[in-house]
């Protein structure tokens, strides 16, 4: 008989969250005589362990602590300033500079470069042979989860060919964990190779795109596997697809650019956007992924509307075409509400380019935008239902900002506008002493739009969040991604959820 | 020439696309200005006081030159930077050798 801890723990999913966490890391000029590294919560109030440092000299205390070899004083392999350098049009063996692209982070929690314990203990991952890294190979292969609230992706699936593999999560070569090969339980085997899968877990559903080749060919044929138990708690692969209650496949031709950049989105109803980088901008199509219906397998069948470009200004940026490890991002919110389609607005990393989508149902999307060329930051799920980063700007002298925006969780119907709340410079406009007078008026709105459904473009504004770069001249502060947030009630006190009598 | 639209909260760019422009107008999030051709967008701001476009480099310059400015722009605020660094260290150096010196008076005093 289960005693009642039992019970109640296998109520509990260990793997939730509270609200996401982000690291920030400011330093002075030459890197060495000044580090500062805090982790803050979504609050931005402080989180983690404090640091001291012992001297202003070059005795490289940080690479004593933190064993950062990486970007240490002396006896460095890359340089010695990791924050004052201004990722523009560089590319990742500008190694100092990516540090602060965009595609150094997505719904997994690591970085390409490094990994951030919640306490602010950072370490980068050694530059040597990172073109052999699992991010820079083959990180397109990742699944594009859509997970219940709280919870990041902590199993690591790749999908190429027609295998999908169960590898050690994290960016290393260290071997799989299990493999397993389904094309028996594919329909139609026309084309055979995965360029992009994702699975949503409230309905168990994995939804994988095969192309003729990994590049350019335009022929697709999606697939459908619905399963009666979750990808994420099988102890192997082939028991997911032993356990499938329906497959289906449909097959359309889809222009493209490079099949590497597809992302693919499952939302709760059944319905799956899937959106890449294309040429400077970006396409979304959402298609009637549900089974049972009678549907066909033609995409024209099953696809909501029409494909949408990206309706955000747009200049030279890059993709896969150029390495595999500037593959189009997938994020969602830490109430896993919204989604993420995203690449940069700049060559290989400045400013943002993304459509945001609602999970429960994906026809519901818009563009957003931020059209920075400098200074830019990595972007991270905030607060509840939202996201931020994106701005590194010199701090001696004003304080940080921040692009934030967030959505409601409950705004779901795609024939209808899109609320996007977002901060600005000052507290007395974002809580004026007016009222709303219509949530569908934008004009009426204080730190608040309405989007129209598809074609709409949101432009984000940036906004306080009222911290110092971490050192008291020229700082131009480096955020990061936390591997882990922690658990609301033990150490993170700031969020946990709807709970109450 | 072609209308383009900008944020009304900084002046960046926000789209040349004439619908998603034309509803941001509508709602108060943008303004629309007619812009010279063949200028790529992230060279684009608007003057919100003028309503007028400010294209990075001039309309005179290329996409390449252009980069270029920006490039030696960059260079210039890390020169300034260094410059300011290594003046906060030489001031540490000179404070470490007052340092040394008060502490020989103090030992020749002992």
């Amino acid at each position: 008989m289960a005693s009642i801890s039992q019970l109640v723990l296998s109520k509990i999913d260990s793997r939730k969250e509270g609200l996401p966490l982000y690291g920030f890391l400011g330093d002075s000029g030459d890197g060495n005589g000044h580090w500062t590294f805090r982790v803050f919560d979504s609050g931005h109030k402080i989180v983690g362990n404090p640091w001291g440092q012992a001297t202003h000299s070059t005795a490289s205390y940080r690479f004593g602590i933190t064993g950062d070899a990486m970007h240490s004083y002396n006896y460095n392999d890359f340089g010695t300033d990791i924050t004052h350098g201004d990722l523009t049009t560089q590319g990742y063996s500008s190694w100092t500079l990516y540090n602060k692209s965009i595609y150094q982070t997505d719904q997994y929690p690591w970085g390409q470069y490094y990994s951030l314990s919640r306490t602010g203990y950072v370490t980068w991952n050694g530059y040597h042979q990172y073109t052999e890294s699992m991010e820079y190979q083959i990180g397109w292969t990742k699944l594009n989860h859509v997970l219940p609230e709280g919870i990041r992706p902590r199993r690591l699936f790749c999908n190429r060919r027609q295998t999908l593999r169960e590898l050690n999560a994290g960016n290393n070569t260290s071997g799989q964990i299990q493999y397993y090969q389904y094309t028996t339980h594919m329909l139609d085997v026309t084309n055979t190779y995965a360029v992009s899968t994702g699975y949503n877990e409230k309905n168990k559903m994995l939804v994988m795109l095969h192309s003729g080749n990994e590049s350019t060919s335009t022929a697709m044929t999606i697939h459908v596997f619905k399963s009666s138990v979750c990808l994420n708690k099988v102890k192997t692969i082939k028991e997911f697809f032993d356990n499938l209650t329906a497959t289906e496949y449909f097959t359309d031709t889809w222009t493209t650019d490079n099949n590497k950049d597809w992302v693919t989105v499952v939302g709760n109803n059944g319905w799956v956007g899937f959106g890449q980088k294309y040429g400077n901008s970006k396409r979304y199509g959402v298609f009637n992924c549900n089974t049972g219906q009678s549907l066909g397998t033609t995409g024209a069948a099953r696809q909501f509307s029409t494909w949408q470009d990206f309706q955000g200004s747009t200049t030279t940026s890059y993709s896969t075409n150029q390495a595999n490890l500037y593959y189009t991002k997938f994020n969602h919110t830490w109430d896993g509400t919204w989604g993420m389609i995203y690449s940069s607005y700049y060559y290989y990393g400045v400013g943002l380019n993304a459509f945001c989508m609602n999970l429960e149902n994906p026809r519901k999307f818009i563009s957003v935008s931020v059209t920075r060329t400098s200074r830019g930051n990595p972007y991270f799920a905030w607060g509840r239902t939202g996201f931020h980063g994106g701005q590194s700007e010199n701090t001696d002298g004003q304080s940080h900002r921040t692009y934030a925006w967030s959505f409601d969780p409950n705004d779901s119907d795609h024939t209808t506008t899109t609320k996007v709340l977002y901060g600005n410079d000052n507290c007395g406009t974002l809580v004026p002493a007016s009222n709303d007078t219509n949530l569908a008026t934008a004009s009426s709105i204080n730190s608040g739009s309405v989007i129209v459904n598809k074609t709409g473009v949101f432009g984000v504004p940036q906004s306080r969040t009222f911290l110092h770069g971490g050192y008291h001249s020229t700082s131009y502060p480096l955020m990061f991604q936390v591997n882990w947030w922690g658990k609301y009630g033990q150490h993170d006190f700031s969020y946990g959820g709807l709970y109450g009598s | 020439m072609a209308i383009k639209y900008f944020n009304t909260f900084d002046g960046s760019i926000l789209t040349d696309k004439t619908a998603a422009g034309e509803e941001a107008v509508r709602s108060g999030r943008a303004i629309a200005i007619n812009c010279p051709d063949n200028i790529e967008s992230w060279r684009l701001k608007a003057n919100l006081s003028t309503s007028e476009v400010i294209v990075y480099g001039g309309t005179g310059k290329t996409e390449a030159q252009a980069l270029q400015q920006k490039a030696d722009e960059g260079a210039a605020v890390a020169a300034v930077n260094k410059e300011k660094a290594d003046l906060k260290m030489a001031l540490t150096e000179k404070q470490e050798e007052e340092r040394k010196a008060l502490q020989a008076t103090f030992n020749n005093l002992e």
